[in-house]
């Protein structure tokens, strides 16, 4: 994977939260964005609390743990103290994790403690293009498949398109996405047994290896997508404007992507902002089970390693996605149902 | 007198639902003269709503009209194609359903709604469309219409939504306006209101109304003649005078007891019909109104009465009238 | 003006509910109303799908705690450990996670790999273990977890959820905050989390079988609560601004008899909908998370732990992965179908 694929994506990513923001900046009234900010930091101090509760607890007296790693058999008592001394792990708890708000205001998400001389942006800043770069083809390609097909089908309700699609989003609603690559690799074996063409069951960088990874993540969302779609689709024909629609002779075309449409996407745009915040860290078993050096990865990778910092990192990054993406929501909201007022 | 303009000829309508085959609208016939107001008559459930939309060929799945014709100026609405389907609905009839804050489209514009109908039917460019939709808006008395022009539904009280429908139901000078319990939604105050606009709007435009409602109240000063209906049958057809001088079926005279008048003696008790209308899927053999029916006679309940002609203008299906 | 009688029509018209009504003309003074959950469990019974589903999943359920302790009567004996030559003991089945149906058969004893037999149903697995056993053991463990999970679920989600719902007050907003930081958790991670740094902790407290389970069920129970009781809270709301709670005020009734009596068990769709998606999300979370090596530990197992085993043995025996996954997925698809059975009964508009 060259340079500039795994930088577009978040180039773009980082160029929409610019825009976004001076949209929100604009249209918003400052209340408001005080009232959310303020609901940020109160988020991020919870999480990172109980992140850091569960950290400290997990990565054994004071954290000693997992920064004797850095050392191995080559620790001496001074190089120890050391150890401790550059993160603060001699400080009671309380302390630390003050220090680590303190730090956090400056933007400074601290040193990793399993990997010497690397800061936790370093780790993220490995895996989050890796991350991303997936979910800019896997998100796409969930929307682009879902929501025509459960659109479709709420149109054709009761036909035989619709109780197939139906089902068969059901199913993959259902089934875990670790199912789908568990089965995906016993085909793709199975097809290399016998020196048939296949596609790579797991690694990162051929180009290649992003198909498989992306189209069961889209399956997967684009199941969820279908239904919510159609479900949404179905609410808004039963309504009354929509007759009104057509007894006021409007083309069934008109009626259907002009008036229901414009209805039924909005509590689509509800859906899409959670799947957009979690993108980061949402293709979970994907990037585990594929072995993509992505946030999933150094995440599970930190956890094992008592890494209390990169964990930190990763759900405070996750929650400040999370608190933006639903601001966007509800700035989106407002564009498009006129009846509820972004104050 | 001029041709009929709607002439409705054993009508049937069913829903197929998981419970069975629900017959909303039997054999249902009547008539209407152009510029004529007919009032349609009946408690809910009883198949006034159905007629309506079956007019309009609105019927949705599970329903289907499944017998009889609905001649539309000679012309037979069961018979037309798409095409014509949609100069029909608001070019040539138009509608205004019960509840005028669902039945606009919360996400578009009150212009944008009123104007898309006057486009798609007169043919104007958006220019043209504007003027008249805001012609129509001050025709049916919203003030300042043009700034509530680009309001949305929302930012409309509910009589200020059915002047809306109202508007847009007018804007491309139909034949025939239905109006489905057109102020069971609104305040009484704006009730009258409503009514008062639609009356001089249909005389002015020279429109036909076929005006449904369960309140006999509403139709006594707006219909010409009225259809009384009742478990998706017409039970009674009289010129609004003649029904409410002399009503034959005891369905209607149950109905018209139950209207508070101060022409009856203070201390006379208003009467409620006992018991429910009856089930559509199953239908008791005999007339509907027997198990309800103050007047009952054995033959009631095994053989079905048609309509006859009981008086001057007026027909009840019923054996033992007034 | 309604022309019926008002106060025996009241009740049918406010819920919104048809009652399907029989065809007795003589009698109309009453006609049999059916109550809205009686109605929605009528609609369930007539989908097919929604009723096959519910039958495989009460047979998996029972099953998984009958069918062990018969199996150790007819199934194969243990050569090596416990008493060789015997059945395995009541006693092995009555281990939470059933730890002793994983016996091997030892080296000497062994039936390489795969091969189904009369002796092993599904064959065994690449250390010799009997499938079928455990099959039945993944899939208890499974069931376990997923109904303490759920009972948790459920408790919290509509004590606390009324409670924020009707009493609103600091209490809500308590609440509303504490679901803003879970709901801002990437949940994964925060399983695996709670798992690696309190699983030492219940490792040493309970013994690492029942440990483990109890340690799922806590970090599973803890993500999935905070979405039911928002359900609930919303739902509460709305039933509080209903007409007959307001009814109930004014005769009389106080906070408490209105919840029980009025908000609770009209909460009961909404909670069987969520419930059941909970369900579902808990037997896969489970699976997931033991698959990633840090939920059921060996020598207990777990349908997710299986599957694990299954991803490298798959070159030798493609067969072996087939039947934990397979399992799993009855399992996931029979919750998916009962759902949305449930859902479309409970659904006002998909009257009969």
């Amino acid at each position: 994977m060259g340079a500039l694929l795994s930088n577009l994506p978040a180039v773009i990513a980082l160029l929409v939260l610019l825009a976004f923001m001076a949209y929100v900046a604009i249209r918003v009234n400052p209340g408001f964005l005080i009232k959310r900010v303020a609901g940020l930091v109160f988020v991020v101090m919870g999480v990172s609390f109980i992140t850091f509760v569960l950290g400290f607890w997990g990565s054994g007296p004071n954290g000693i743990e997992a920064v004797i790693g850095q050392c191995g058999t080559r620790c001496t008592p001074n190089i120890l103290k050391n150890l401790e001394n550059v993160y603060g792990l001699r400080d009671p708890w309380y302390l630390q994790y003050g220090h680590y708000l303190e730090r956090l205001v400056h933007g400074d998400l601290g040193l990793s403690y399993s990997n010497r001389n690397r800061t936790v942006w370093d780790i993220l800043g490995q895996g989050v293009p890796v991350s991303l770069t997936l979910q800019a083809f896997a998100i796409p390609l969930t929307i682009i498949a879902g929501v025509p097909i459960g659109i479709y089908s709420a149109i054709r309700a009761g036909s035989r398109f619709d109780t197939t699609t139906n089902s068969v989003s059901l199913l993959f609603f259902a089934i875990p996405s670790y199912l789908l690559i568990v089965y995906y690799r016993f085909v793709m074996v199975f097809l290399a047994v016998r020196n048939l063409p296949h596609l790579p069951v797991s690694g990162w960088g051929d180009p290649i290896d992003i198909v498989a990874p992306a189209v069961i993540l889209a399956a997967v969302g684009a199941a969820f997508f279908t239904r919510l779609s159609r479900t949404s689709m179905l609410e808004v024909l039963g309504q009354e404007y929509i007759r009104t629609a057509r007894a006021k002779g409007l083309r069934e075309r008109v009626v259907i992507f002009k008036h229901a449409l414009r209805n039924a996407i909005i509590p689509l745009v509800t859906a899409l902002g959670p799947t957009l915040a979690f993108a980061v860290t949402g293709a979970f078993f994907t990037e585990l089970l594929f072995n993509i050096p992505g946030v999933a990865n150094a995440a599970v990778a930190s956890i094992t390693n008592k890494d209390l910092p990169v964990i930190q990192g990763v759900v405070i990054m996750t929650a400040v996605a999370v608190a933006l993406m639903n601001l966007a929501v509800d700035v989106i909201y407002g564009v498009l149902d006129p009846r509820i007022k972004v104050v | 007198m001029a041709d009929k303009l709607l002439e409705v000829q054993n009508l049937r309508t069913q829903f197929f639902t998981r419970g069975g085959v629900v017959k909303a609208v039997e054999d249902v016939s009547f008539y209407l003269d152009e510029s004529e107001t007919l009032g349609v008559v009946g408690e809910s459930g009883c198949g006034k709503s159905v007629t309506a939309l079956s007019v309009m060929r609105l019927i949705d799945r599970p329903g289907k009209i499944v017998g009889g014709r609905i001649l539309f100026r000679g012309e037979d609405v069961l018979e037309m194609d798409e095409e014509e389907l949609y100069e029909l609905r608001g070019g040539k009839i138009a509608m205004i359903f019960q509840d005028p804050t669902t039945s606009l489209n919360p996400v578009f514009t009150v212009g944008n709604q009123i104007s898309e109908a006057i486009k798609v039917h007169l043919k104007l460019d958006d220019r043209a469309a504007r003027n008249r939709t805001i012609e129509m808006m001050e025709r049916v008395r919203i003030p300042d219409a043009r700034r509530r022009y680009t309001q949305y539904p929302h930012e409309f009280s509910g009589g200020m939504r059915q002047r809306v429908m109202i508007a847009m139901a007018l804007s491309c000078n139909p034949q025939l306006l239905v109006a489905d319990e057109p102020t069971t939604a609104l305040d009484v105050t704006i009730q009258a209101q409503v009514l008062d606009l639609m009356k001089a709007l249909s005389e002015e435009f020279k429109t036909a109304t076929m005006l449904i409602t369960h309140d006999l109240g509403v139709v006594a000063g707006m219909a010409q003649r009225i259809v009384v209906m009742y478990a998706g049958r017409v039970i009674e057809e009289a010129p609004t005078r003649a029904l409410f001088a002399t009503p034959a079926h005891p369905y209607t005279q149950a109905l018209l007891s139950a209207v508070p008048r101060s022409s009856v003696p203070r201390g006379t008790r208003l009467t409620a019909i006992p018991g429910q209308p009856p089930n559509l899927v199953n239908l008791p053999a005999g007339c509907s109104f027997a198990p309800r029916c103050p007047k009952v006679q054995p033959r009631c309940r095994v053989e079905r009465p048609e309509l006859e002609t009981v008086g001057p203008n007026q027909r009840a299906a019923c054996f033992y009238p007034y | 003006m309604e022309t019926t009688n008002a106060s025996d029509n009241v009740s049918d018209s406010m819920l919104g509910v048809i009652a399907p009504q029989q065809s007795n003309a003589g009698d109309v003074s009453q006609q049999p109303s059916v109550s809205p959950g009686r109605a929605a469990l009528r609609r369930f019974f007539r989908d097919k799908r929604a009723v096959v589903c519910l039958a495989i999943i009460l047979f998996i359920v029972i099953g998984s705690f009958v069918f062990p302790p018969i199996y150790q009567h007819i199934g194969p004996v243990n050569p090596a450990s416990i008493g060789a030559g015997k059945g395995i003991g009541p006693t092995d089945y009555h281990e939470p996670a059933f730890e002793n149906l994983n016996y091997s058969d030892g080296p000497s004893t062994l039936l390489p790999l795969g091969p189904r037999s009369l002796v092993y149903p599904l064959g065994t697995d690449t250390n010799g273990r009997d499938l079928f056993a455990r099959v039945m053991a993944g899939v208890n463990t499974s069931i376990i977890i997923a109904l303490t999970v759920e009972i948790f679920d459920i408790g919290m989600g509509v004590l606390l959820g009324t409670l924020a719902g009707f009493f609103g007050g600091w209490l809500d907003t308590v609440l509303a905050r504490f679901t803003d930081i879970m709901f801002a958790f990437p949940g994964l991670l925060l399983i695996i989390l709670i798992a690696a740094s309190l699983g030492p902790v219940f490792d040493s407290r309970f013994g690492s079988g029942v440990g483990r389970v109890l340690l799922i069920i806590f970090a599973i129970g803890l993500l999935v609560w905070p979405l039911m009781m928002r359900f609930v809270r919303g739902q509460t709301i709305q039933l509080k601004e209903q007409q007959y709670i307001e009814a109930a005020r004014t005769v009389g009734g106080t906070n408490s008899t209105i919840i029980m009596r009025h908000i609770i068990p009209n909460l009961a769709s909404i909670v069987i909908i969520a419930a059941t998606l909970d369900i579902l999300g808990t037997i896969t979370t489970e699976a997931g998370i033991s698959l990633l090596g840090v939920g059921i530990q060996p020598p207990a197992t777990s349908l997710g732990l299986m599957i694990s085993d299954t991803i490298a043995s798959v070159y030798s025996n493609w067969t072996e992965p087939l039947w934990p996954a397979a399992m799993l997925i009855i399992l996931v698809i029979a919750f998916a179908f009962i759902g949305d059975g449930i859902r479309d009964a409970f659904d006002p508009r998909t009257k009969d």
